[in-house]
């Protein structure tokens, strides 16, 4: 055998051996690594491998071994040459298809992404060539297929499940993250159509990069606006102590005050964000506790006492906001209690128990039994790189294709519309 | 039912599943197909095959599912303030009606698409930068921290250093409703950011933390708090200082969480 050739043969092969693949799928990898050589024998001397593979329909058959290998699909196997699957022809056979013969189009379609053994895309496709087994009335089949939205759901099966699961175990109201994936992908869930989800993603596209900054301008605004409240109430509790600090921290009150002054002038004129929106919107409402994730998604989460909302409140318009002097505000008892965190270091057991609790609460949670951690997330730009590994699922570039030929009167939809409809998806929903 | 009857629902179920926002040609297409269909009279599918070969009827559908796609590319782009992208599919439009499917098929359809795609990931790239710059002036302006000050201030001049690379002011992007949109700032919020980041690009300098207005001030309080030490721990006695933390649950309360297994100690 030529030297080139067989040097491209070992590469390409040893991508699929080294996959480790078994069973059925192995069988398949064998019978094409036969053909490939016989391909190289026929070729000899001729060095487009390239061009060869790509006309001889090699390529694909490879593209899809590896596509099973890589998913850990063993019970893939190539289908033979005479059982292929084709598109019916309008133009050739001047007739209406069966049932059978106008879901082949779809059974084309299903070739190219069997390989990748999603259990929901398998059962989406089974649905729709189900069909030919209730009704040998081809309009009868299409009304099917459009009551029950069995060509949309060969799209979106795939992740349908992954978002509603992940949407379940989700906190709907932390918008860093429930308002992102219902922006981008919770039209998965209600679509009715493939141009629905094509529109989303254009979409979607242009919202991510603003959701991802606003985001962390909302975590950044009021992480420093509780910062400043905690700062506060912290020189007082040390005046309340006495001492000879005491002047000292009196001294940083005042300064305190200018910085909270500004700040919420900045939060409230620059950004909207005014106390009544973060008393009464839940997300913000819940950064004024100063959460702590303990799971994967944010869902449970540590917090300081709710009372500390009054408290914040209190200490806003009542104090800092106001015109009393800092005499009478040292010298008047604060109404409402400001309770800071436990302090881990004297009561280490604390968020040990914490994280047992939140197991307990999510236990029943599907996304939650799949994803059992140990650990306690860091942060949430964990949580953020959680999303957007949900979303990197779906990253597919969009269609590009003009539309298909015209279709007959019966209306029936062509698949080649659709394979390329299908792999609209959202692309590059989420910056990494 | 007859065989035109099934005909009849199964395109008035197509038309049902096309949302009248986003795919309103198809829509349209399926019920004026039907209306076609009973004004001819047809009996059979086969005679209907027929009828329509010859009438804007025929590749109809492609057409219509052209013309809601570059309608729907046009109002996402427009909404998110993409105005020059979305006028790009403007143009596709107008070519398109002016010269139909041959249009749609040729290479020049794919290279305005691609240059509509090439123009978003521009956008895109920019938001990014001027996000951060947005992110700098941010914390400059209220982080408590001065290390965080400090490498806002890096953060800012990388971030306008940035926009230079990418062949683009920061004035360009400051008057674009696209960018405007991604700070969440109010009207003044945004003139106050403009100002600030003028200010910066030609002073190199930010405003200090210090307010030489409140020395005077702070000492006299100071003073003051170490002269009345008693009658404040006294204030202090009638007010409390716990710890405390608990686990908040997503729930269907008003406030959006229910607060539970609240652990509260002595201060």
């Amino acid at each position: 055998m030529d030297a080139i050739w067989k040097s491209m043969i070992d590469a390409y092969m040893s991508q699929l051996y080294n996959g480790a693949p078994e069973g059925e799928l192995l069988e398949s990898v064998k019978k094409f690594e036969q053909k490939f050589i016989a391909l190289a024998d026929e070729h000899e001397g001729d060095m487009d491998i390239a061009g060869i593979m790509q006309e001889t329909g090699m390529q694909d058959e490879y593209t899809q071994l590896f596509m099973a290998v890589t998913s850990g699909n063993n019970d893939y196997a190539l289908p033979e040459d005479d059982s292929r699957p084709e598109a019916f022809d309008y133009a050739k056979v001047q007739r209406l298809p069966s049932v059978h013969e106008f879901l082949d189009s779809y059974r084309v379609v299903y070739e190219s992404v069997r390989p990748q053994n999603n259990e929901a895309v398998d059962r989406a496709y089974e649905a729709l060539f189900d069909v030919e087994n209730r009704t040998d009335d081809l309009i009868e089949a299409q009304m099917i297929m459009e009551r029950e939205h069995l060509i949309l759901n060969t799209v979106t099966a795939g992740y349908r499940d992954v978002i509603r699961e992940f949407m379940d175990a989700a906190d709907p109201n932390y918008e860093i993250t429930s308002a992102t994936v219902r922006a981008t992908l919770g039209n998965y869930l209600t679509a009715k159509s493939l141009d629905e989800i094509t529109y989303m993603g254009d979409v979607a596209r242009s919202v991510t990069a603003d959701l991802a900054v606003q985001a962390q301008i909302k975590m950044s605004a009021m992480t420093i606006f509780t910062a400043l409240i905690f700062g506060w109430e912290d020189n007082k509790k040390k005046i309340r102590e006495g001492g000879p600090g005491c002047a000292k921290y009196a001294e940083s009150m005042v300064l305190g005050r200018q910085k909270i002054r500004d700040y919420y002038r900045f939060l409230s004129e620059d950004m909207g964000i005014t106390f009544e929106m973060m008393e009464s919107r839940p997300f913000y409402r819940i950064l004024m506790l100063t959460p702590t994730p303990l799971d994967a998604l944010c869902r449970i989460k540590k917090v300081m006492h709710p009372d500390n909302i009054r408290a914040i409140k209190y200490v806003l318009f009542e104090e800092v906001l106001s015109d009393k002097s800092m005499e009478e505000i040292l010298l008047t008892p604060q109404k409402e209690p400001y309770y800071e965190e436990i302090d881990t270091d004297l009561y280490p057991e604390t968020d040990a128990e914490f994280t047992a609790l939140a197991e307990e609460l999510n236990k029943d949670i599907p996304y939650f039994q799949k994803n059992r951690r140990a650990a306690m997330m860091d942060g949430n730009g964990e949580l953020v790189s959680k999303v957007s590994e949900l979303s990197g699922m779906i990253a597919d570039p969009q269609h590009k294709s003009a539309g298909s030929a015209a279709a007959g009167a019966a209306g029936s939809t062509p698949a080649a519309d659709i394979k390329t409809a299908g792999k609209s998806l959202l692309r590059g929903l989420f910056r990494k | 039912m007859s065989e035109m009857e099934r005909l009849y629902e199964l395109n008035r179920l197509r038309a049902d599943n096309f949302d009248e926002e986003i795919s309103p040609e198809q829509k349209k297409y399926y019920l004026e197909l039907n209306d076609f269909y009973r004004e001819q009279g047809c009996a059979t599918i086969e005679e209907a095959t027929e009828m329509i070969k010859g009438t804007p009827y025929y590749d109809g559908m492609t057409r219509a599912k052209i013309l809601d796609e570059i309608n729907f590319r046009e109002k996402a782009m427009r909404d998110a303030g993409y105005d020059d992208v979305a006028d790009i599919h403007v143009k596709r439009r107008e070519r398109f009606l002016a010269e139909g499917l041959p249009y749609a098929y040729s290479q020049e359809w794919i290279e305005g698409y691609n240059e509509a795609e090439a123009m978003t990931a521009e956008y895109t790239r920019r938001k990014e930068v001027f996000g951060s710059i947005f992110g700098a002036y941010f914390n400059i302006i209220g982080n408590p921290q001065q290390q965080h000050r400090t490498d806002a201030v890096r953060e800012l001049s990388e971030g306008l250093n940035k926009l230079n690379e990418l062949g683009v002011t920061f004035d360009e992007l400051a008057q674009n409703r696209a960018y405007r949109m991604l700070t969440m700032t109010t009207e003044a919020g945004m003139q106050r950011f403009i100002d600030f980041v003028h200010r910066f690009a030609e002073t190199g300098k930010v405003p200090g933390e210090k307010h030489p207005d409140l020395e005077e001030e702070q000492k006299r309080i100071g003073r003051w708090a170490a002269e009345h030490q008693s009658e404040l721990i006294e204030a202090g006695r009638q007010e409390k200082w716990h710890r405390a933390n608990c686990a908040a649950v997503p729930s269907d309360d008003p406030c959006g969480y229910d607060f539970i297994s609240l652990k509260e100690v002595d201060g």
